[in-house]
């Protein structure tokens, strides 16, 4: 005869056997699962998702611009990031091409286009626009959006 | 030299059709020998020139240099609703 307390032991012992058997198995699955992801062909870099890195091999960089925004007053001021110049004074026309200039090797530098949007006031002479547009054009930026 | 007339690529070329424009003072649009005297005709003016060339066309506008800026504007946005593909502004040299 079986004494209770023996049975309830040997039943205790089964279930932590059980227990880890199942732990085991799902361990193992755990790993052949990576295994079978990391040796996938189309991953040649290894990862749980192959295709991700294919994709970004084959995307190209974006091609932002070099943008800068010139405001044209009625006064005939054209202001170049908060600083005006006045396109009738030949010396302030004079700077502000060499700062179109500089910005213009900056993004030359950076392998990048160089792009300028003129927003004119109503108002402004249309004679002061071209003077805009040929300032931006003598330093050679041609990618030009006018307002 | 190739001839573009007798290149057999010239026919894949699209060239795009130029038209030059003039406003007066008075915000009066030239063309050549016509005058528009509305922004409505002249963008149907525009309209027709594109449906009839099925070409890009590039409009040039020329005016006066004491013209206000907001004349030019409103010429632009008629010629973009003509379904113009570009418009161009000449300009001149600043010494």
């Amino acid at each position: 005869m079986i004494h209770p307390s023996a049975f309830t032991l040997r039943q205790t012992n089964f279930v932590w056997c059980i227990a880890a058997v199942s732990v085991a198995s799902a361990g193992f699955a755990l790993l052949a699962f990576v295994f079978v992801q990391t040796s996938h062909p189309t991953s040649a870099s290894g990862g749980i998702f192959p295709t991700l890195p294919a994709r970004l091999r084959q995307s190209k960089p974006l091609d932002f611009p070099f943008e800068i925004a010139l405001r044209l007053d009625a006064h005939g001021r054209a202001h170049f990031a908060g600083t005006p110049y006045r396109l009738h004074q030949q010396g302030q026309a004079d700077r502000l091409r060499q700062r179109l200039a500089d910005f213009r090797a900056i993004a030359v530098d950076a392998g990048s286009r160089s792009s300028v949007t003129i927003i004119a006031d109503g108002d402004a002479p249309h004679g002061d626009v071209r003077t805009l547009l040929s300032l931006c054009a003598q330093v050679g930026i041609r990618d030009i959006q006018l307002r | 030299m190739i001839s573009l007339r007798h290149s057999t690529h010239a026919s894949n070329l699209i060239l795009p059709e130029h038209i030059a424009v003039f406003v007066d003072l008075q915000g009066n649009i030239q063309s050549g020998e016509t005058t528009f005297e509305t922004l409505t005709a002249f963008t149907k003016f525009v309209e027709s020139r594109v449906a009839s060339t099925g070409h890009p066309l590039v409009v040039e506008i020329d005016a006066p240099p004491i013209l206000p800026h907001r004349q030019i504007q409103r010429v632009i946005e008629a010629c973009y609703q003509g379904r113009a593909a570009a418009v161009a502004i000449p300009i001149r040299k600043v010494e």
